[in-house]
């Protein structure tokens, strides 16, 4: 089984970073579910990110964070890492999945071609996100309580919807997948998302601008996914014993053990 | 050319596309709604109006006229979406930006919606 580590910043430069963390928490559950180890770094320095990477030996590091094409940063906007010249190596034998924009364009090609990354998905442009203006609306991520009258349950959908897209892939590692596959799993999420907005019927016209906002988004973000490195990376998966063959095996067995103990009589 | 085309195509246009522009004749955006209306009136403008969806519901005879249309109709729809915002709604970037208002907004995502929206016209007058 694999090793997923998880660095869940919540602060930037308000708690932005909170509305990707609550849906990396729940997907994180999902990873432990299919029998993985999960990791969880709570609101991670540079200096924890590293430690917790040396000590745990992860397959696999998700982390939100604010980028930009050769930078990638952690709580309160700390630096992580910097293409070519500050902690490149540190995601050397992983796959990581960063949501953090722009460091597909350059730092995810960097740590695959230069230094040892597995792979790396990134976006190539900047991913944006909804959410309640956190310096007026403070502290609405993954709730459904908002200021312009969404209902809540969409609502709640809308926040959480692009993150979790991007953790599709992750999830998709967990699954078993190759790299590549589960990239197509997070693309696929974001479409899943797309049809359904283009089918909530809105309360009013206030709400139909927000769904469409949404859709915009959905679809920027979608198109600004990008992988590099290995295609096939994979991680440690046990697969389930196949019960179809075990069976009749299991019977066999039996069938020979009656009939040698009946020819010993 | 017959009503029960622009009947049975007005049919499957969801409620919330149906008052957002569709078609540039002479200059002058259309919503699904209003060529339904047209047609169903049987105006002269009603039958341009279904003579030109019923061509650009087929690829191969859609012109690059067609296209470069469908671009102003994308960006009209952007512009009429944009004014029920509220004017404080804002949204965020993992690069550390915000985007507020329609004008910040429609200045981040301006290009993004425009081809949504390239899209979304080309898969209702397909539909």
């Amino acid at each position: 089984m694999a090793k997923f580590l998880f660095l869940l910043c919540e602060y930037g430069r308000y708690q932005e970073l909170k509305y990707a963390s609550c849906v990396a928490r729940r997907i994180a559950g999902q990873v432990k579910a299919l029998g993985h180890e999960v990791i969880l770094v709570e609101r991670p320095s540079p200096k924890d990110a590293n430690n917790a990477i040396s000590q745990h030996k992860p397959h696999v590091v998700w982390w939100v964070g604010h980028g930009n094409t050769n930078v990638t940063t952690l709580e309160r906007v700390q630096l992580w890492i910097r293409a070519p010249d500050f902690n490149t190596k540190i995601l050397d034998n992983t796959i990581a999945c960063a949501l953090s924009c722009l460091t597909g364009a350059y730092l995810g090609k960097y740590v695959t071609e230069k230094e040892k990354c597995k792979a790396y998905l990134g976006y190539k442009k900047e991913f944006w996100f909804v959410w309640c203006d956190d310096p007026k609306y403070y502290n609405c991520a993954c709730q459904g309580k908002n200021p312009w009258g969404v209902r809540e349950e969409l609502w709640k959908k809308m926040v959480e919807c692009m993150h979790e897209a991007n953790l599709y892939f992750v999830l998709g590692l967990a699954k078993g997948m190759r790299a590549k596959n589960a990239m197509e799993f997070s693309i696929n999420r974001f479409n899943y998302w797309i049809k359904y907005f283009e089918n909530v019927e809105p309360r009013d016209d206030k709400e139909a601008s927000i769904i469409r906002t949404v859709l915009w988004i959905l679809n920027m973000d979608r198109n600004a996914t990008v992988l590099h490195g290995d295609k096939n990376a994979t991680v440690p998966v046990e697969r389930p014993v196949k019960m179809a063959l075990t069976i009749p095996m299991l019977l066999l067995a039996i069938g020979c053990g009656v009939s040698f103990m009946a020819s010993r009589r | 050319m017959s009503k029960e085309f622009i009947e049975e195509w007005y049919r499957r246009i969801p409620e919330m596309e149906r008052d957002l522009p569709i078609i540039l004749i002479d200059g002058k955006v259309y919503s699904p709604r209003e060529v339904y209306e047209e047609v169903m009136k049987g105006t002269e403008l009603g039958e341009i109006m279904q003579s030109k969806l019923e061509r650009m519901a087929s690829p191969s005879s859609m012109t690059y006229e067609d296209l470069r249309e469908i671009r102003q109709v994308a960006h009209e729809r952007v512009k009429k979406i944009l004014e029920y915002l509220p004017e404080d709604f804002s949204i965020a970037s993992l690069s550390g930006k915000i985007a507020k208002g329609r004008n910040g907004i429609q200045k981040v995502l301006g290009e993004s919606a425009v081809g949504y929206e390239i899209e979304r016209i080309l898969k209702l007058i397909r539909r």
